[in-house]
């Protein structure tokens, strides 16, 4: 009888990977990671910014429950803004630009510390199904079937009773350039030919979407005189909590406009885009649509944006944000003409289209191991999602998880209520997706409590218990709260001094409730900011005083949605066989198997007599 | 979804004509509403103390102080004690704080007949209570709204939900609840091809997609504000939603017509005695079909029939003539007169040649009301005032009348139609046409309200994109729902996302 290699296996060593392996070590797992090419640990195959609404808050999140995304973000960054800091208090967003080759060295670096975590440059092939396991230990598994291990495609196998696929978009992936295509999962590096047929062969259906990159230039080719240039905040904020990274920004980023004769020659050329040539059949992002579909869908704008966005600090690589496209070689040389800045302008690496398959959501559970079998975990692009925070987020989670179930623990679920990686999971696998999936700050319900500003106070506490959050942190994290809520508690029960006879004195907390009240008009109402309160805690405390009364309405919104989340449903439920409940809610919950009545309420098709049906019959069991 | 802990409250018999009708209230909070709006009259001399032995309800407007003396409220531990209460149902919600010991100071509603039912020994397994009062879609209302003001309207089936979901219902019963259920959606479904209902999903449907697309413009620039999109000019957006605003207004304004011609206008004679009034109210009476007997109030100060104009329903009520009196009886009567008037939705006012002046006889009521909408004054006794004073009775927008000769009423006739009468432009846009959803509308104006509060106070646009979904909430109730999903789509098919 072989014994198990290693008790995790990742497949993948992308932003999904990354961060399921790095939790599982940490953990106490011992772990494998399989990537095709070493070099590549962390790679940002697109564009080399982290953060923006929603996303920013994933990365915060990511970070307050004690893994790296948000960290080394901080450490690449090199350059920092809030964006909505103007206009809403609760969806303020940071975002940053990252030295794509730091990211990936420093990646590269916390891997490499791991002891429990040893990475294989190898391309997975198949899956290793059960029949190796003895069964005998494991007698309680019933029907379904186990993953037990990998076989690479040079034949070596390795097991474990836990596997991670965080494939990213090298699942058969397909690059398009106007009418010339090849295998591969992101420029020159090769395709994972062989998986996607062992998971179709495991009983998985899978999808295929597709996304696209812009060309990339040499930055010392520009005609700065005709750019507009984007500076980063005077103070800049990033992602980590209680780190002391020193923040910096060294670069500026640069914007430009499309014109009408940009437009012109893209439509002309438009039947030589691999979009349009009928080359490419998977669906794209509506969110980042490539520079065909803008000129195709919105032909009344006369202009478009181009950011050109540094890719590091000792690069001379520029991202051209704006214009993804698929069009031939000497097109794209051709739109940059048309461009005066960009008139000049060497083109370094050309943009492309790729082609992926993904597996489509519905067929994993809240704790993202697949229905079908069993300890087989799937994160980030290969569940349908876009987005380095929206991988990163997955394989957190499912690398927590795989290692909880592996100790016989209860698995987490995060709830739509306590964060957006909640909010992402619980969408992918009740409402799957058309189009690869980003998180948007409109998918959050509640989205005033879900803030980047308290993902530590939402996260960190269960990032501590899983042992991934440090005690240093976890220390200065509760000092930090502490000095918050006493100074509510202080505003809330002191008041004004008076400074004319005509006010009568009032608590300082509903003077700061008024409009255009900030610290500085509180001043005159008396008030001193002790000096130990920083700026950062400073806003928090304004913004939970401020909008009290929003806070509040939401937090008993979540009161009346959690009272569902926690009425759980019995996984071993045949639905079929509940006839008062519609023919489609039948099938959809058998395939779905929600774990509680709210998780299925909202899949899609089920209505209010589904549930009050299946209700019922729980109360008949 | 339906929360479940949550107390929820409806008619529980069906609408329509009958002596009297049940209230339910289930839920948590069922015996603290109750205490918050029910006084018990312990004892009651020379009067019956069973409810269900009188058929009319007006007599609770006029219960005298000494009535009053004798109810008192319930404690919670009291409510305990027995499984039947009679009292009177009050309106809490004007009182200035709603300390128990104020409630007999608040205004009475009806006479009714409590039944509690502790948990678990109740239909639904919560804390219950039944309130019989008397069938007029007028108390009901008024009780309903008392009560919601802490509970939630039940939606269909509800009831029944917990009674099973609280092991009061058997299997078999159980089962046949999804039928049941289905019966209504189907009900509903062929309700909402007529052609009223139609038009008012139709129009309520505008408007939600009218908010959403408001909904659309500030999730935009929540979510897409690094890019390149047109920057969301708040101020737009303002007047805007402030247009949304009369509309809403005006659909709960027809909608609230609308109710008045399901459940009867409400028509009060007033004026000095002997003026006349009780004439026209026989008069009304003999040309138009009673389809109600006559209800005398228990002290005989008003009377209220129903009659039927054009098939439209008027509730006429006739109160006690109008003036100054020492006398303690007839004060008391005067005194519900004043409260018939604020209540009605029309008032016949009359006057002959002898009245002296106005002001004396409506001391009570202001000039500006009685010129208002609401009064249609009469000059009764045409048949025997000269044309001078008539014509000058006429300039003052006098309606000329005589009760013994007949003359004038089929005008009158015409003039309380045209109240009955829809405008067109209302059928057109459908009408609100019960309690469910002029609820759902007056909350969808609110947070609209709200929505519009938070953009003055400039308090970002998450809080603005917050009110604007509770609305939009609202009026999903109405006519179904809107997903977040929805809104996202919308903006990517209208504006150039995406770098």
């Amino acid at each position: 009888m072989k014994k198990y290699d290693f008790d995790i296996l990742v497949v993948g060593g992308g932003h999904a990977g990354l961060e399921a392996a790095l939790a599982c070590a940490r953990m106490g797992a011992s772990t494998a990671m399989f990537i095709l090419n070493y070099d590549s640990i962390g790679r940002m195959s697109c564009n080399p910014s982290i953060g923006g609404p929603a996303k920013g808050h994933l990365a915060k999140e990511i970070d307050a429950l004690g893994v790296e995304m948000g960290r080394v973000a901080d450490l690449s960054g090199i350059q920092f803004r809030m964006l909505n800091k103007k206009k809403g208090p609760a969806v303020w967003a940071p975002r940053s630009q990252n030295d794509r080759q730091i990211y990936t060295d420093i990646m590269t670096k916390a891997v490499e510390a791991e002891t429990n975590l040893q990475v294989f440059n190898a391309e997975v092939s198949q899956l290793i199904i059960d029949d190796y396991v003895n069964k005998n230990s494991d007698s309680e598994i019933g029907l379904k079937p186990s993953i037990c291990g990998v076989r690479t495609k040079k034949g070596r196998s390795f097991y474990a009773p836990k596997v991670i696929i965080a494939g990213g978009t090298f699942l058969s992936g397909v690059v398009h350039i106007g009418k010339y295509s090849y295998s591969a999962g992101r420029a020159e590096e090769p395709a994972a030919t062989d998986l996607s047929q062992s998971l179709q062969n495991v009983g998985l259906s899978l999808g295929r979407f597709k996304t696209g990159t812009p060309p990339r230039i040499d930055l010392d080719t520009i005609n700065y005189n005709l750019v507009e240039e984007q500076p980063g905040d005077e103070i800049p904020q990033g992602f980590s909590f209680y780190r002391d990274i020193t923040l910096r920004n060294i670069i500026k980023c640069y914007l430009t406009y499309t014109n009408p004769l940009t437009h012109k020659l893209i439509s002309d050329n438009i039947h030589k885009s691999a979009l349009y040539s009928g080359k490419i059949t998977g669906t794209g992002p509506r969110y980042c649509p490539s520079i065909e579909d803008k000129i195709v869908r919105f032909s009344d704008k006369d202009r478009h944006h181009i950011f050109i966005e540094p890719e590091g600090i000792k690069s001379n690589e520029g991202y051209v944000n704006g214009i993804s496209t698929s069009l031939p070689q000497e097109v794209q040389h051709n739109i940059l003409k048309t461009i005066p800045a960009l008139k000049d302008a060497v083109i370094l690496k050309y943009g492309y289209a790729i082609e992926y398959d993904y597996v489509i959501p519905g067929q994993i559970d809240p704790y993202l191991e697949s229905n079908a079998i069993r300890g087989l975990y799937l994160a980030g692009q290969i569940n349908g999602t876009s987005g380095y925070e929206e991988a990163a987020a997955q394989g957190l989670l499912a690398g927590i998880n795989a290692v909880l179930s592996l100790d016989s623990k209860q698995p987490i679920i995060l709830t739509r209520s306590s964060s957006y990686i909640g909010v992402l999971i619980d969408d992918l696998i009740t409402k799957g997706t058309d189009e690869p999936y980003r998180m948007f700050t409109s998918r959050a319900e509640y989205r005033l409590l879900l803030r980047q500003d308290n993902a530590d106070e939402r996260l960190m506490p269960i990032g501590y218990d899983l042992g991934l959050v440090s005690e240093i942190r976890w220390r200065r994290f509760r000092e930090n709260k502490k000095i918050i809520d006493e100074e509510i508690h202080y505003l809330r029960n002191n008041n004004t001094k008076v400074k004319s006879s005509s006010e009568e004195p009032t608590r300082l907390a509903n003077i700061l409730k008024r409009p255009k009240i900030n610290l500085r008009t509180l001043n005159e109402y008396g008030y001193r900011k002790p000096n130990y309160i920083t700026d950062e805690m400073w806003d928090r405390i304004t913004l939970e005083i401020k909008y009290e009364g929003y806070l509040k309405r939401q937090a008993e919104d979540i009161k009346k949605f959690e009272q569902f989340e926690t009425m759980q449903l019995p996984q071993d439920i045949d639905y079929r066989k509940i006839k008062t409940i519609s023919i489609e809610a039948r099938e959809k919950l058998s395939s779905n198997k929600p774990l509680s009545i709210g998780q299925a309420s909202r899949i899609s098709g089920i209505n209010y007599t589904d549930i009050t049906a299946l209700l019922v019959y729980l109360k008949k069991r | 979804m339906n929360h479940l802990d949550d107390t929820i409250a409806a008619v529980a018999t069906p609408p329509g004509k009958g002596s009297l009708a049940v209230l339910r209230i289930s839920g948590k909070d069922t015996f603290k509403i109750i205490t918050s709006c029910f006084l018990e009259i312990k004892q009651r001399k020379a009067r019956n103390n069973n409810v269900h032995d009188k058929k009319d309800y007006s007599s609770t407007k006029q219960l005298s102080k000494d009535f009053f003396r004798e109810s008192q409220p319930v404690s919670m531990k009291n409510l305990k004690r027995k499984k039947r209460f009679y009292g009177i149902i009050v309106n809490h919600s004007q009182l200035p704080n709603n300390h128990s010991n104020d409630l007999v100071n608040a205004k009475p509603i009806d006479e009714v007949v409590l039944s509690v039912y502790h948990k678990p020994y109740s239909y639904t397994g919560e804390d219950v209570i039944e309130i019989n009062c008397h069938c007029n879609a007028f108390i009901i209302k008024n009780i309903m709204q008392v009560i919601l003001l802490n509970a939630r309207l039940a939606k269909p089936g509800e009831f029944t939900q917990r009674a099973f979901l609280n092991n009061k219902i058997d299997l078999t019963q159980a089962e046949a609840v999804r039928d049941i259920m289905n019966v209504k959606t189907v009900a509903s479904h062929q309700a909402a091809i007529s052609q009223l209902e139609g038009s008012l999903h139709e129009h309520i449907k505008h408007l939600l997609d009218e908010l959403t697309s408001y909904r659309v413009e500030v999730e935009l620039e929540i979510d897409f504000n690094d890019q390149d999109v047109t920057e969301l000019d708040i101020d737009k957006l303002k007047i805007k939603l402030s247009r949304l605003q009369a509309k809403l207004q005006q659909l709960i304004k027809s909608g609230k017509e609308g109710i008045i011609i399901r459940e009867g206008l409400i028509v009060c004679l007033a004026g000095a005695p002997n003026v006349g009034k009780s004439s026209l109210f026989n008069s009304l009476l003999e040309s138009d079909r009673a389809i109600v007997t006559t209800a005398p109030g228990t002290t005989r100060d008003f009377l209220e029939e129903s009659l039927s104009i054009d098939g439209y329903l008027v509730r006429l009520i006739d109160t006690a003539g109008l003036r100054k009196s020492e006398e303690y009886v007839e004060s008391l009567g005067i005194g519900i007169s004043y409260e018939l008037i604020k209540k009605a939705d029309k008032v016949l006012y009359l006057e002959d040649s002898k009245q002296s002046s106005e002001e004396d006889i409506f001391s009570n009521i202001t000039d500006k009301e009685l010129n208002s909408n609401k009064f249609i004054k009469i000059l009764n006794k045409c048949d025997i005032i000269d044309q001078n004073t008539q014509c000058r009775y006429v300039a003052r927008g006098f309606l000329p009348l005589s009760t013994k000769t007949g003359l004038g009423i089929d005008k009158l006739r015409e003039k309380l139609l045209e109240e009955l009468t829809l405008e067109e432009k209302n059928i057109d846009e459908g009408i609100l046409t019960n309690i469910r959803q002029l609820n759902a509308a007056e909350k969808a104006l609110h947070s609209l309200e709200q929505a519009l509060m938070s953009i003055e106070k400039g308090m970002g646009h998450e809080f603005t994109a917050f009110d604007l979904k509770v609305a939009s909430e609202s009026l999903e109730e109405i006519i179904g729902k809107v997903t977040d999903e929805d809104i996202l789509n919308k903006i990517f098919n209208d504006f150039c996302i995406g770098k």
